[in-house]
């Protein structure tokens, strides 16, 4: 039953799918291009030491990309069963409720995670092979936070879609915005590095709200 | 016979705007029922209560002795739900919308589906999205009947079907139906397509239910009677007459009485009449009757 609900999933996102993956690729070949003209005409060791004692990012432009993935993907899962109120159908398949919606976001996460670790090994490929490890080693936990509000946006998206509540909407809306916000404050290197871990796992635990929003659904509460 | 669903007191209110108090009513194995009311009446507010998609203010609604908004997941296999407007996933073709239900339905019948996909001049590949609401009216009814349900609950098939579709839509139901014995509970606010078809009926009014019948009863019980009157009668609703209307000095009046007991009771009330005749009143008529035109 879950195959086929995964099936359903990817028959409604596969397009938008591809979309963010074109999108992230375009970037990721973006960056590569500048790398490589900038590689071309300045000294391999003058970029190092500008990157590690300017923090400069050459991935800089990736910077928002999983965040507009995140929000392409849960508008293009979540729009649909929406309108007509078609989650009605979902809900009413024999499964349980809160395991119909969570595995919904489940699948959702699980693409995003593809996306983003096919992503993260490019840029890893190309960091590696025009700097040393330990400009490459720092591309993780540099990208993380942004990684992480590509889901923070995915989940709320999720959960703001399906309530059906105008109100509880807009305060799950500001404060994803406050919340998202915060991992673009700074464009340092490791910037996040003591906090990100917690806090991604912190995110993660957001995939679950949709169940309050599904329960209102479920219950025609407007 | 068991009672496939039971509605006890059912209240609902939307704030303070009162659906209906009280709703009670009952739906027996193997029956066609019918939910007939005015826009307004609480139709849909009913069906969202029964398949679970809304909370009353109180009382209960159970279908196979579960209450409807805590559905296991073995009784919601045995609801099929045809939601108003024919929704599906329109985003998927006949194809794959057959092959994602199929695998969540034990007792899936790809057949039946098949042969009523057959009757569409469709492409294979065309997206629900692209089809005509007729179409789309085959496909949703197609999956219900592929589901092998025990309990069909549709809200207001008809929606956007012109008179093809609408009956071929009852004709597939009505034979599935009564071959398999099936249950079905359904709405509809074209109330002349249902003669023939249902077995009971609750009818609705702004104020709640106004009776539930057996069709073959209302039949048999419910008149109505037209006369000529010379002046303009002051008529209540009472036990005898339970709905009139007068245009000129055409007087119709509706009862579950018989001719000589109405004649007598206007005859009591001092209404001077001439010409009077029984006329025979199909479901629509006795909805009207019932409800009033307005």
């Amino acid at each position: 039953m879950l195959l086929s609900l995964a099936y359903k999933e990817w028959i409604k996102i596969r397009w938008a799918y591809l979309v963010s993956l074109a999108i992230g690729l375009g970037i990721i070949l973006s960056i590569f291009l500048n790398l490589r003209l900038l590689v071309e005409f300045n000294p391999l060791k003058e970029l190092w030491n500008y990157i590690i004692f300017k923090n400069y990012l050459f991935y800089s432009q990736f910077r928002y990309i999983p965040l507009v993935i995140g929000l392409i993907l849960g508008i293009a899962q979540f729009v649909p069963e929406i309108q007509n109120l078609r989650l009605k159908l979902s809900l009413h398949l024999p499964i349980e409720e809160t395991k119909t919606l969570l595995f919904m976001v489940f699948y959702g996460f699980s693409l995003l995670t593809a996306l983003f670790l096919f992503f993260y090994l490019i840029l890893v490929s190309i960091s590696s092979s025009y700097f040393p490890p330990d400009i490459t080693n720092t591309l993780f936990i540099t990208l993380l936070p942004w990684f992480t509000a590509g889901y923070a946006v995915y989940f709320f998206a999720s959960v703001v879609i399906i309530e059906q509540i105008w109100v509880r909407r807009i305060s799950i809306s500001l404060f994803a915005v406050l919340l998202i916000s915060q991992f673009f404050l700074s464009m340092n290197h490791n910037a996040y590095i003591k906090i990100i871990i917690p806090v991604f796992l912190f995110v993660i635990l957001f995939s679950t709200l949709i169940i309050n929003s599904g329960y209102r659904f479920k219950r025609g509460l407007k | 016979m068991e009672n496939v669903v039971e509605i006890k007191n059912l209240t609902h209110y939307y704030g303070e705007k009162k659906v209906y108090e009280n709703l009670n009513f009952s739906l027996k194995e193997g029956r066609i029922f019918g939910l007939l009311g005015k826009n307004g009446t609480g139709k849909t507010t009913t069906i969202n209560i029964l398949t679970g998609f809304l909370k009353p203010k109180s009382g209960s609604c159970t279908i196979f002795g579960e209450e409807s908004y805590r559905l296991s997941p073995e009784t919601k296999a045995r609801v099929g739900f045809l939601i108003e407007g024919h929704v599906q996933y329109s985003f998927m073709n006949i194809i794959q919308i057959e092959k994602f239900y199929s695998r969540f339905y034990p007792k899936w019948k790809k057949d039946i589906y098949f042969e009523l996909m057959s009757k569409l001049k469709v492409n294979q590949n065309q997206k629900l999205s692209k089809m005509s609401c007729g179409q789309r009216s085959q496909v949703a009814l197609g999956l219900i009947l592929a589901q092998d349900p025990d309990l069909l609950i549709l809200d207001d098939y008809s929606m956007g079907l012109d008179a093809g579709y609408r009956r071929l839509f009852l004709d597939y139901l009505k034979e599935y139906s009564k071959a398999e014995g099936k249950t079905i509970f359904v709405t509809s606010h074209i109330i002349q397509d249902l003669d023939g078809f249902l077995d009971d009926a609750v009818i609705m009014d702004y104020n709640g239910v106004v009776t539930q019948v057996s069709i073959q009863d209302l039949k048999q019980s419910f008149s109505g009677f037209t006369f000529k009157t010379t002046e303009k009668v002051e008529l209540v609703k009472d036990d005898i007459i339970v709905n009139f209307e007068q245009i000129r000095n055409k007087m119709t009046v509706y009862s579950f009485k018989g001719e000589e007991e109405v004649k007598a009771h206007l005859t009591k009330l001092k209404v001077e009449f001439s010409d009077f005749v029984k006329i025979h009143l199909d479901l629509e008529d006795s909805f009207i009757g019932l409800t009033g035109k307005y």
